[in-house]
């Protein structure tokens, strides 16, 4: 193109069209050439050795990418990894809740990136070859030995899939539980004597609760966090694994059943019962705290991370307890994301601290401190002692933890399936609120969405 | 590439039977080329960050892109899925709705205020009520949109005046409505831009030749006769430049739907700049974003072209 201005032929008479002309054309020639983005160099290097003999004892500084509502909890485990690795300096970097997700692929692809994460697109991640393969550090600390192989799976990927495969997320195992927040005086005021542990003793208490002219559930659903309600009755009538299926994408994994129905109308009923807040469409998480621990409800559904979020003058006045089964014989679920497992970024220039960093989440201290802000271990679930209302909340979440474990009842939320399906999910459940759609018609959106995402 | 043949057509066409200089001497002339070079870094800068995002976005809309990995090239598939699927589809409605809220109510409205003040007599009355109307302006619209989602809460402001005259009935979280939010995010955008419209109809009446009130006041004509003939006739320029700023503002609003609902209660207040920031961030589907912005830039050019051609025509 540049070749027309020659000295025998000069066509771009006037500077301005000239100006302009080579601005298109340069602009043209800087972004026509070929598509967008590149494909990955080669996966994740396989040479990551996970040789971290040095790295104790030399001087480095670790950023550690952390959604605000957790950094309260970040902050506490790079404390205690600092003590013992005083050369090592941890930095948080922080992000809202409801970015988090946004921002991490972009952060992890930049010149810059942080070295500790947790992907919730942990398929894309390793697909964009974002993250590091932890197979060797895995083998070098004994991973496998150590910790339950349920909760290594949830970070192993290949073929598209989560479940298995190479380690792309490793280190302890705990997490949180979600299940159901009640405020221990409105449930004394409804006669709320022992803990609902089916689905239909569960919506006894929403009826006795309606009756006495106190909202049962306080939901925002402006963010679409009737989710996590809407999740659990999703694993507790689909069974844990066939949710766990949808989430990690295992071929032939699909929403539409009859069960996945059976729990989107149970959740349809209570919209139309009234047993939400009747502002829950308009309101955000941190309304719905507000409206909790103000009394102006009986039940709020999440999980143990809120502990840190709610005011701490409501501390002692709530319990939480895990959501009820479907009956007596079937498990109770939870769903739960290991909160001691990270991913180290490819392009992290400090990978043998950063892999320290996972090791030291495997210790009986980090432990501790995931427990302190909500999120038992599952190396010492103990089993059989169950929830009871007199308990403390941290006696009925370790207790709840157990419970969930012993029904081999953890699964994930739907929404992490693909970034379609979450956004998707929020729109749906704000008509289901309203009575705009239907449990049938709300399956057959999340099913088309989902088999339309995953297929690309 | 049309570009560059319209551009230099109409560079030869414009310059007929000049005798052609040689290309040596023109280019080392200096007085042709100096307010170039003045000009040179701010082009490049134009070029550079206007320019060839814009380029890059028509690009990007013709591929499947997740924004990091490796593109595909689907040609106008992106652009078909937004005339074809409900949920790309319905932010250009919504946006359209929006111009009854973000244009017409405020011009409306400014015609009447301004005219109403153009016949107030006392100068601290008429700064006040000036400042107060403008107000609104020098908020941001994030901001603006945070305060009122306050006030449309279930129990905000709205509510409670509401329950105060006996219309408890009315009540409801305004933002979380399916029926009313887009109206609630809309009224928003009126308060937003009916300062402006006042500001810029009154600094247009001062322009109007008072002998024309005079004569027809003379001729009989009573506040709303000379209201229809005289003010508005003679606010044709700037009525033009309130609807061109108000339409844009409609149709690409962002900050105050991202801010009340993020197009929420399901979808209903879905308009194209959220949807936009949606696909490309949320959802990871760059080329669709660009796709739906690119057909929102055309929309609002052909929206606002022939609006222009309307004003400047019925002037001459």
């Amino acid at each position: 193109m540049l070749k027309t201005n020659s000295a025998t032929q000069n066509p771009w008479r006037h500077p301005a069209g000239r100006i302009l002309t080579l601005a298109i054309a340069g602009t043209f020639a800087l972004s026509a050439c070929s598509g967008p983005g590149a494909a990955p160099s080669e996966a994740t290097p396989k040479d990551f050795t996970c040789d971290t003999q040095a790295a104790a004892d030399s001087d480095a500084s670790l950023t550690f990418f952390t959604a605000a509502g957790t950094a309260e909890y970040a902050q506490s485990l790079s404390d205690a990894f600092m003590k013992q690795y005083p050369k090592i300096k941890v930095k948080l970097q922080t992000e809202a809740d409801n970015n988090y997700n946004t921002v991490l692929p972009r952060l992890l692809a930049s010149d810059n990136p942080p070295d500790l994460a947790i992907p919730n697109d942990l398929i894309g991640a390793v697909k964009d070859g974002l993250v590091t393969n932890l197979d060797a550090c895995a083998s070098k600390f004994a991973w496998e030995k150590e910790i339950p192989s349920s909760a290594l799976a949830a970070g192993r990927v290949s073929e598209g899939g989560i479940g298995s495969g190479p380690l792309y997320q490793g280190g302890g195992a705990s997490g949180p539980l979600v299940g159901v927040f009640y405020n221990r005086e409105v449930a004394e005021r409804i006669g709320l004597d022992k803990i609902p542990t089916t689905v239909a003793g569960f919506e006894a208490a929403l009826k006795s609760a309606k009756d006495a002219g106190i909202t049962p559930i306080v939901a925002s659903n402006a963010d679409g966090l009737t989710g996590h309600l809407f999740n659990l009755l999703l694993g507790t009538y689909m069974g844990p694994q066939d949710l766990l299926n949808v989430v990690w994408r295992t071929p032939g994994a699909t929403l539409d059943t009859p069960e996945a129905k059976e729990a989107t109308a149970v959740l349809e009923k209570w919209a139309d019962d009234g047993y939400f807040n009747a502002d829950a469409n308009a309101i955000n998480q941190d309304a719905s705290y507000g409206q909790f621990a103000a009394g102006r409800g009986l039940f709020l559904v999440s999980g143990t991370w809120v502990t840190q979020s709610l005011p701490k003058s409501f501390d002692g006045k709530y319990g939480i307890f895990p959501f009820p089964a479907k009956d007596d014989s079937s498990p109770q679920v939870s769903m739960t994301n290991n909160q001691l497992a990270m991913s180290i970024a490819s392009r992290s220039k400090n990978k043998e601290a950063a892999a320290l960093f996972l090791d030291f989440m495997s210790t009986s201290e980090a432990a501790a401190v995931a427990a302190k802000a909500g999120y038992p271990s599952a190396l010492n679930a103990k089993t059989g002692a169950g929830v009871t209302l007199d308990q403390s909340i941290d006696e009925q979440i370790q207790a709840g933890y157990a419970t969930i474990a012993a029904d081999n009842g953890f699964d994930n939320w739907l929404n992490n399936a693909t970034p379609e399906v979450n956004t998707k999910m929020t729109e749906q459940l704000q008509s289901l609120l309203a009575g705009r759609t239907d449990a049938n018609s709300m399956v057959d959106a999340l099913e088309a969405t989902y088999v339309a995402s995953r297929d690309k | 590439m049309s570009a560059n043949i319209g551009i230099d057509g109409a560079a030869q066409t414009a310059q007929p039977g000049r005798p052609r200089r040689r290309p040596g001497r023109a280019i080392f002339r200096p007085r042709r080329w100096a307010g170039w070079l003045f000009a040179l870094p701010a082009l490049a800068f134009y070029g550079f960050f206007n320019l060839r995002a814009i380029l890059q976005s028509v690009q990007y809309s013709f591929y499947e892109w997740n924004g990091i990995g490796a593109s595909t090239f689907v040609g106008f598939q992106n652009y078909i899925d937004v005339f074809t699927q409900p949920e790309l589809l319905r932010p250009l409605i919504n946006a359209f709705y929006l111009i009854l809220f973000f244009t017409v109510i405020p011009v409306l409205f400014g015609l009447v205020a301004a005219a109403t003040m153009r016949t107030m007599e006392g100068r601290f009355s008429g700064a006040l009520a000036r400042t107060l109307l403008f107000l609104p302006q020098i908020i941001p619209g994030a901001a603006a949109a945070v305060a009122w989602t306050w006030m449309y809460s279930s129990n905000g402001v709205i509510n409670q005046v509401l329950r105060a005259v006996g219309l408890e009935s009315l009540t409801r979280a305004w933002l979380g409505d399916f029926d009313f939010a887009l109206s609630a995010v809309g009224f928003i955008g009126t308060w937003l831009s009916t300062g402006l419209c006042t500001l810029l109809l009154i600094s247009g009446i001062g322009k109007i030749d008072t002998a024309l009130y005079e004569a027809a006041r003379l001729d009989g004509a009573n506040a709303v006769q000379q209201f229809l003939n005289v003010t508005v006739p003679g606010l044709r320029r700037e009525l033009g430049v309130c609807v061109t700023v108000t339409i844009i503002s409609a149709l690409a609003s962002f900050d105050v739907v991202y801010l009340a609902t993020q197009g929420g209660p399901g979808g209903t207040t879905m308009v194209p700049g959220v949807q936009v920031y949606l696909l490309a961030f949320n959802d990871a589907r760059l080329g669709a974003a660009c796709a739906l912005a690119v057909v929102l830039a055309i929309l609002i050019v052909a929206i606002i072209v022939p609006l222009q051609r309307l004003f400047q025509e019925r002037e001459s």
